[in-house]
C-alpha cells in the first residue's frame, strides 16, 4: 500500500520522512516502522537515516518561570534550571524554541521535557556503534502535541488531553493552551481499564493542582482504540468528536510523519546525531566543492584560451606585420620610381596653400571704377588701391546695409593647421573721388549721393567707409572745393562675405 | 558550530581532503598555464611591436601616395615654376624689365627688390629645407591704368606658382598719366644640401 503523507507536510520534510527509516522506542521494545506505522522485518540499510520516536514511561514534564533577563543572564538561568530540574537526563529539549522568546527582558515560561531511560540510551548507543545517521529523537508527546496544533477543532481549548491509541497502550497528553504540561503511558490494553485510568488521571491532576477543578479539559481521543469511547461515555466523561486522519494509515502514522526536521522538539544532542550530521555536512561540501570545482575547471578551460588566444594573435601579428611590411615597401618603391620626394612636394604644397593663394584683383575693380567715374563726369577719381591686409579698413565696422541690419564684418578665410603666422589675405580696397571745383554744394550733395548709392549698389563689395555718411554732419566749409578737409570722398570696401545657405 | 566543528571534523577528513586535492590540482593546473602565459608574454609583445612598427609604415606609405596622387600635377607646376632651388631674384627682376620693356614702359619703371625673408615652417625645418619670402615693390609714372593692368598681369602670369600680387595702388591722376605702386611676393624653398632617401628630383 502506498503511503499518502499528511498534508500538512511540506514536501521536502515528507520526502525527508520518506527516505528515512523510523524507530519507535517504548517500554516493551524498540520497534522499526515503516512511514505508514506499520512494523517492518528488517531493519533499514545502516547508512540510511533514522528517525528516533521515544514513547517512554521515564518522560519528566517540567516549567521553568524566567524572570526579566537578558542575553547570557537568561540563558544561564535557564540552563541552571533545567539541570536543576532533570539532572541527570541526557535527552531533553524545550518546547518553545529561542526565537520565540521576548527580545526585551520580560518574565516568561518555558516548558521543558526530558527521557531518562537506559532502554532509549541503549537503542541510540546501538545505531550510533553501527554508523548510522541518527536523524533526530522526538518525544512522541511533543509530536502528539504538535498534531493537535494543526488541527483547527482543537486549538480553541484551553486545556485538552489527548489520548492515543497504541498497540501496547495508551499515551495521554495534557496540554495547556497548547503547550504540553504532563504526559502518561499506560500499558493496558483494556478499553474500559484504560478508561479508568483516564479519569483517574484528570482527578489526579485536579488534586494536584495541575488542572483547575473548575476547568473542562476537551478529552480528544486520537484514533481510539474499540469501546474506549462508550466506556469513558460511562465513566461520564465528555469526549470531543473524533478528528478524521488526513492520511489512509490513520492519525498514528500521522503524528510519526511529524517526526522530521522541521519539528521542534528534538531531544538528541550533536554526539548522538552527528553521523547525520556529517551526512549532511557532506552533501553541503559535495555540493559546494563542485561548485568550487567547476569554477576552478572553468578558470583552467579560460586560461587555457587565453594562452591559445596569445600565441595565435603572436602570429597573426606576425604575419600582418610582414603582409604590411611587404605592401608599404611595395608603395615606397612605386613612390621612389616616380622620383618624387614627397616631404618636400608636401612642403611645396603647404608654401603654396600658404603664401601662394590668390591675390587682388585688380582689373575688376578698376572696371568698377571705370563704369563708376563714367556716369559722373563732375567728380574725379584721386586715388585706388588693392591690397592684402590683416585688418579691413583699419578695424572699422561694415556700414548698416538699407534695411537696417548690420552686416558683419568679412573674417579671414580658415587658415589650415600650421600656417598660423601667414601674410594676411584679406582684401582691402580704398579709393577716393574728388568734385569738380565748379559744384554747388547741393550739386556736391548730389553727386556724393550718387556714387554712394551706386557704390552700395555693388554686391560683391562690403562698404565700410562711406562718406556719404560721414559727410552728412560734416562740416560744409567754403574752401571744400579746393583742398581743404573734406574735398575727397574716401570709400574703403571689402568682398562681401558670401550669403547664407538657404534652409532647404 | 564550533562545538560542532571538532565532533564532524574526523568524520569529514576524507571528504575534504579529496575536495582539497582536487582544488589543488586545478589550481596546479591553472598556475602552469599562467606561467606559460607569462612566459609567452615577451614575443606576444613583440610581435604587438612590429605590428603597430609595421602598420606605421604602411599608413606613411598610404599617405605618401595619396598626397602624391593628389597633389603631383600641383607640384610639378611649382616646380615648373621655379619654386624650388637655384637663385631666382635676378630673373624675377630681370622678367620685370623685359615686361616692362616689351610694353614700352622701360623708362618708368623702378623697382625695389627687398632681401629674403625666412618663413618658418616646421616641415621645412624637420627635413632641412629653407623657405624663404621676397617683396618686389615695383613702382610707374606717367603711365595709363591699362599699362599697369597689362604690366601687372604679364609679369604674374609668367611667375605664376611662385609669386602673389600683394598690392596696387594708383594715385596721383595727370594729364601725362598717373602713378602706380605694386607689391608682389615671391616664395622660394631651397631644398636640403643632402636629398632624401627617394629624392630624385
Amino acid at each position: 500500500m502506498k503511503l499518502r503523507l499528511p498534508s500538512m507536510l511540506s514536501a521536502p520534510a515528507a520526502a525527508d520522512a520518506a527516505a528515512t527509516g523510523l524507530l519507535l522506542v517504548q517500554p516493551l521494545s524498540a520497534q522499526w516502522l515503516s512511514a505508514s506505522g506499520q512494523p517492518v522485518e528488517t531493519p533499514p540499510a545502516s547508512n540510511q537515516p533514522v528517525r528516533v520516536v521515544a514513547d517512554l514511561i521515564e518522560e519528566t514534564h517540567v516549567q521553568v518561570d524566567v524572570p526579566a533577563l537578558m542575553g547570557s543572564d537568561r540563558t544561564g538561568f535557564i540552563q541552571q534550571q533545567i539541570q536543576t530540574l532533570l539532572p541527570d537526563v541526557p535527552l531533553r529539549t524545550t518546547w518553545q524554541t529561542t526565537a520565540s522568546q521576548p527580545l526585551l527582558p520580560k518574565a516568561f515560561q518555558i516548558h521543558s521535557v526530558g527521557v531518562a531511560s537506559q532502554a532509549l540510551q541503549t537503542a541510540l548507543d546501538k545505531e550510533v556503534a553501527r554508523k548510522r545517521p541518527v536523524q533526530g529523537v522526538w518525544p512522541l508527546s511533543y509530536l502528539m502535541a504538535q498534531w493537535a496544533s494543526k488541527q483547527p477543532s482543537l486549538k480553541t481549548f484551553e486545556w485538552l488531553l489527548l489520548c492515543l491509541s497504541l498497540p501496547y497502550g495508551l499515551r495521554m497528553v495534557l496540554l495547556k493552551q497548547g503547550v504540553p504540561v504532563f504526559s502518561r503511558l499506560l500499558l493496558d490494553l483494556d478499553p474500559l481499564q484504560q478508561a479508568t485510568e483516564i479519569s483517574l488521571t484528570l482527578k489526579y491532576l485536579i488534586d494536584n493542582r495541575m488542572l483547575d477543578r473548575a476547568a473542562k479539559p476537551g478529552i480528544a481521543l486520537m484514533q481510539p482504540g474499540a469501546g474506549l469511547a462508550e466506556a469513558l461515555q460511562d465513566e461520564g466523561v465528555a469526549v470531543l468528536p473524533p478528528v478524521p486522519a488526513s492520511s489512509d494509515h490513520g492519525v498514528f502514522a500521522d503524528v510519526l510523519a511529524l517526526a522530521n526536521s522541521k519539528t521542534p522538539g528534538q531531544l538528541a544532542p550533536p554526539p548522538v546525531r552527528r553521523y547525520f550530521l556529517a551526512r549532511q555536512a557532506s552533501q553541503g561540501l559535495v555540493v559546494a566543492g563542485a561548485l568550487l570545482a567547476l569554477s576552478g575547471l572553468w578558470a583552467v578551460v579560460s586560461q587555457a584560451q587565453a594562452v591559445m588566444a596569445q600565441r595565435e594573435q603572436t602570429t597573426q601579428w606576425l604575419q600582418e606585420a610582414r603582409d604590411m611590411t611587404q605592401t608599404a615597401q611595395s608603395i615606397q618603391q612605386g613612390i621612389a620610381a616616380s622620383g618624387v620626394d614627397t616631404s618636400l612636394m608636401r612642403l611645396a604644397i603647404e608654401v603654396k596653400q600658404r603664401e601662394l593663394q590668390a591675390g587682388i584683383d585688380q582689373q575688376t575693380a578698376l572696371m568698377l571704377l571705370g563704369q563708376l567715374m563714367q556716369v559722373q563726369p563732375q567728380a574725379d577719381l584721386v586715388r585706388t588701391e588693392l591690397a592684402l591686409v590683416p585688418s579691413v579698413c583699419g578695424g572699422a565696422q561694415p556700414m548698416v546695409a538699407a534695411e537696417g541690419v548690420a552686416v558683419q564684418p568679412p573674417e579671414p578665410p580658415p587658415v589650415p593647421e600650421g600656417l598660423v603666422g601667414a601674410e594676411p589675405t584679406i582684401v582691402e580696397w580704398r579709393f577716393e573721388i574728388r568734385p569738380a571745383s565748379t559744384l554747388s554744394p547741393r550739386a556736391r550733395q548730389q553727386v556724393l549721393d550718387a556714387l554712394g548709392k551706386a557704390v552700395r549698389g555693388w554686391s560683391d563689395w562690403q562698404v565700410y567707409l562711406d562718406p556719404v555718411q560721414s559727410a552728412s554732419g560734416a562740416v560744409i566749409a567754403s574752401n571744400q572745393a579746393g583742398g581743404g578737409p573734406g574735398a575727397e570722398w574716401r570709400w574703403c570696401l571689402s568682398p562681401a562675405p558670401p550669403p547664407p545657405a538657404q534652409p532647404s | 558550530m564550533n562545538a560542532l566543528l571538532p565532533l564532524l571534523l574526523p568524520l569529514l577528513r576524507p571528504l575534504l581532503i579529496k575536495l582539497g586535492a582536487l582544488l589543488c590540482v586545478l589550481a596546479l593546473v591553472w598556475g602552469a598555464l599562467y606561467a606559460v602565459q607569462q612566459s609567452l608574454l615577451p614575443d606576444w609583445q613583440q610581435a604587438q611591436g612590429q605590428q603597430q612598427a609595421a602598420q606605421a609604415l604602411l599608413s606613411e606609405a598610404q599617405a605618401d601616395q595619396i598626397d602624391l596622387d593628389t597633389h603631383r600635377r600641383t607640384y610639378e607646376l611649382l616646380k615648373a615654376s621655379g619654386l624650388l632651388g637655384g637663385e631666382p631674384r635676378a630673373v624675377w627682376v630681370e622678367d620685370l624689365l623685359r615686361t616692362a620693356t616689351n610694353l614700352g614702359l622701360q623708362a618708368q619703371v623702378s623697382f625695389t627688390l627687398g632681401s629674403p625673408q625666412a618663413v618658418e615652417l616646421p616641415q621645412a625645418q624637420a627635413m632641412g629645407a629653407r623657405v624663404t619670402r621676397h617683396t618686389l615693390d615695383y613702382t610707374m609714372t606717367g603711365v595709363h591704368e591699362l599699362e599697369v593692368l597689362q604690366l601687372t598681369d604679364q609679369f604674374m602670369q609668367a611667375h605664376q606658382g611662385v609669386a602673389r600680387l600683394m598690392g596696387c595702388a594708383l594715385e596721383q591722376p595727370s594729364p601725362e598719366g598717373l602713378g602706380a605702386r605694386c607689391r608682389v611676393n615671391f616664395l622660394h624653398i631651397e631644398p636640403p644640401a643632402v636629398p632624401s632617401h627617394n629624392a630624385g628630383n
